[in-house]
């Protein structure tokens, strides 16, 4: 027979790699066997002959793949994906995580993540109900070229510089790449380019995401004081114009940065402002987003990303909604079972918490000494130098005759004075404050540096934390972000190839999505 | 609330490994894109993880498990997804039947059960079965496929469809006598 390659019908031959089991356009469709069979058929005729081609399909789609690595592959992500433990809070279902050891480190970095959703949501899609000054901006967004954005994340008032800062580099809604420096030390690295989404996993491997091409980059939600990434980036981008009411606000010039001084191209000129307010208060996502667009290139200078305790009345007033949105009614979609609710957002396949569960460690580099930094590909550095790559020190504990981690350079903003008590006085980077009573769960010498101090608990109605406090049952873990704010930095064009991931790997193995 | 025990999990984790080619088969029915069917499986076992509770032991679990994959993949296709345009109320009882039909068959395990096809698809025309191989087993595009049986597309599309729908009378008549 032409074609067999196997032993058996349709078995041990895989063809071209394709979306699906075959060419769509051999899919079943509804009336094509009418033809066939001559003569009229009745409605449920059509839909039975078309169910018995579907199961077919079906079939014959399961013969032709690997069952049993396809099968393990899908119990194992089916199964990491259950919630440790859940409980219900009305109507929500908020699930806990049972691992912060694996958690907590890529936590903080997940966080800016969500915040590069949010961006890439405003620069990606066009809201029907969006204002007009929104879609001017979005269509400038396709013909800017590529930018860069400093992003900065701010947990409290008192100690806007938790976080290290990142960098999110944008050339369009295809192409992007965000570095950032989690709390411990490490270089946080993903992007996506043409062919879809990747990452650099913290052994330097270069790991692209089995996820189709949409747009967007995963988003990351936090909840709970933990962090998930939404099952659907469709289904994301679907749900925001019913999340968000738009409305323009007086001309301004840019606000002062929250991270380190930014070179502004921009200068004092005022720039046109759009205020989002999502109209359901309760997910958790951020309620508040400030928009400055240049009145000229009509590109995003700056955009805020707020999780305000309380919206103020000015706030309140400004929602489509009722602050409590009526029983029964998931903003969030239909509910397909009638009632048991979405539930949590949780990590999807290609997340990258749990993928480091039961990892083995990754070797230590070989050296120390080299020069890390945030490294601007149009020849300066954006970060000034850190020291010693972090990554070399990171939490899987010191090497012999290294500093352990209470000597490790703070990784922070240059040029930013330590201002509190706590502030670690040694290491060549720059200070910032650091809080005693943090911790992790890694108690002992391994742990990394304390992230945030012990709270002092301000709870609110319903039990919920306000943002930027910790959870104190939980040391280590990032608390919520208050604010995560994205500044444009640079237009100048980055090198063609800066969105691949081969730009970035530090190693050569390309593993499989598995 | 059902609260789920480490030993609810395990259990629930050999169930998942149970039903995985069943469900799996039945997804790739209904939406083409692997990652959907990927998606769809992974929200499947986590909706069925959380109302677990009112599952009623004293039936089935993969119907129950197909009817929340089928309200998922009719959510999906409510919000305009494309490849799950084929996720109808009429296709999805229907195709409930065929497979409800399909456990009815004497076997162990559903790729046992299933494994039948292999026979029908022996039966099948030459020229039918042959293009059905190069569709499915060597995976070629349309146009592929006319071109290496040196036809029409339209006529390849024909074949394929005509190919099926053989394949799944003989399921029926397999089914029917058991």
């Amino acid at each position: 027979m032409t074609g067999r390659t196997g032993d058996t019908p349709l078995a041990g031959a895989v063809g071209e790699a394709r979306a699906g089991c075959i060419d769509p356009a051999l899919l079943p469709e509804l009336g094509e066997s009418v033809g066939d069979r001559g003569g009229e058929q009745s409605a449920d005729a059509r839909w039975r002959d078309l169910a018995g081609e579907l199961f077919v399909h079906g079939l014959l789609c399961n013969l032709r793949d690997d069952a049993e690595a396809s099968r393990e592959r899908r119990v194992r992500l089916a199964m990491s994906a259950l919630p440790r433990r859940s409980v219900r809070v009305g109507r929500r279902t908020l699930v806990l995580w049972s691992e912060p050891r694996t958690f907590a480190p890529l936590a903080a970095a997940a966080m800016v993540l969500l915040a590069v959703g949010a961006l890439s949501i405003f620069m990606a899609r066009s809201e029907q109900s969006a204002a007009a000054l929104v879609e001017r901006s979005l269509a400038a967004s396709g013909r800017a070229g590529d930018r860069s954005y400093a992003v900065t994340t701010v947990f409290d008032e008192a100690m806007p510089f938790t976080l290290p800062p990142a960098r999110l580099d944008v050339r369009d809604r295809e192409h992007q790449v965000l570095i950032a420096q989690t709390p411990d030390g490490r270089t946080f690295l993903a992007g996506r380019d043409a062919e879809g989404r990747w990452f650099r996993r913290p052994d330097g491997r270069m790991e692209r995401l089995a996820t189709p091409a949409g747009p967007g980059v995963p988003r990351w939600l936090e909840e709970a004081e933990s962090l998930f990434l939404t099952d659907s980036i469709d289904e994301v981008l679907a749900a925001l114009p019913r999340e968000f009411t738009l409305r323009t606000e007086a001309a301004a010039p840019l606000p002062e940065g929250v991270g380190p001084p930014l070179q502004r191209e921009s200068g004092d000129r005022a720039m046109r402002r759009v205020r989002a307010i999502r109209d359901d208060q309760q997910g958790p996502g951020p309620n508040r987003i400030e928009l400055w667009i240049d009145p000229e290139s009509r590109i995003v200078q700056r955009l805020e990303l707020h999780w305000d305790d309380d919206p103020s009345p000015d706030l309140r007033a400004q929602r489509r909604v009722p602050w409590r949105r009526p029983p029964g009614c998931d903003p969030r979609g239909a509910d397909p079972l009638g009632g048991f609710g979405r539930g949590p957002f949780v990590p999807r396949e290609g997340e990258f918490v749990q993928r480091d569960a039961g990892r083995p460690m990754p070797p230590h580099p070989p050296a120390e000494g080299e020069a890390f930094g945030l490294q601007d590909p149009r020849g300066h550095r954006w970060v000034k130098e850190l020291g010693p790559d972090p990554a070399q020190a990171s939490e899987r504990g010191p090497r012999p005759g290294v500093p352990g981690p209470t000597s490790r350079p703070w990784m922070g903003i240059p040029g930013q004075p330590p201002s509190k008590e706590g502030d670690h006085p040694t290491g060549s980077g720059p200070l910032v404050p650091r809080l005693p009573g943090g911790g992790d769960s890694r108690a002992g010498p391994d742990a990394p540096p304390p992230l945030l101090a012990a709270p002092q608990p301000r709870e609110r109605a319903r039990g919920q934390r306000p943002a930027g406090a910790p959870d104190p049952s939980r040391p280590g873990r990032p608390p919520r972000p208050r604010l995560i704010v994205f500044d444009l930095t640079g237009q100048a064009p980055l090198p063609p190839d800066w969105f691949s991931p081969q730009a970035h790997a530090t190693a050569t193995s390309t593993v499989p999505h598995d | 609330m059902f609260q789920p025990g480490p030993s609810a999990r395990d259990l629930f984790e050999i169930l998942v490994r149970e039903h995985a080619d069943m469900l799996t088969a039945f997804l790739r029915s209904l939406v083409h894109r692997e990652d959907a069917v990927d998606d769809l499986f992974q929200e499947t076992m986590l909706v069925a993880w959380r109302r677990l509770g009112d599952y009623d032991r004293t039936r089935p679990f993969a119907p129950w498990l197909r009817g929340i994959a089928a309200r998922l993949a009719m959510a999906r296709r409510r919000k305009g997804a494309i490849d799950a345009a084929r996720c109808t109320p009429h296709a999805l009882e229907f195709l409930e039947e065929r497979f409800a039909a399909l456990e009815r068959l004497p076997g162990d395990s559903f790729l046992e059960r299933s494994d039948r096809i292999r026979d029908c698809l022996q039966r099948l025309p030459a020229m039918l079965r042959e293009s059905l191989d190069l569709a499915y087993g060597r995976g070629l595009a349309l146009a592929e496929i006319a071109q290496s049986l040196d036809s029409s597309e339209e006529a390849v599309k024909k074949r394929v469809q005509r190919a099926r729908a053989l394949l799944a009378e003989c399921m029926g008549t397999q089914e029917a006598a058991a």
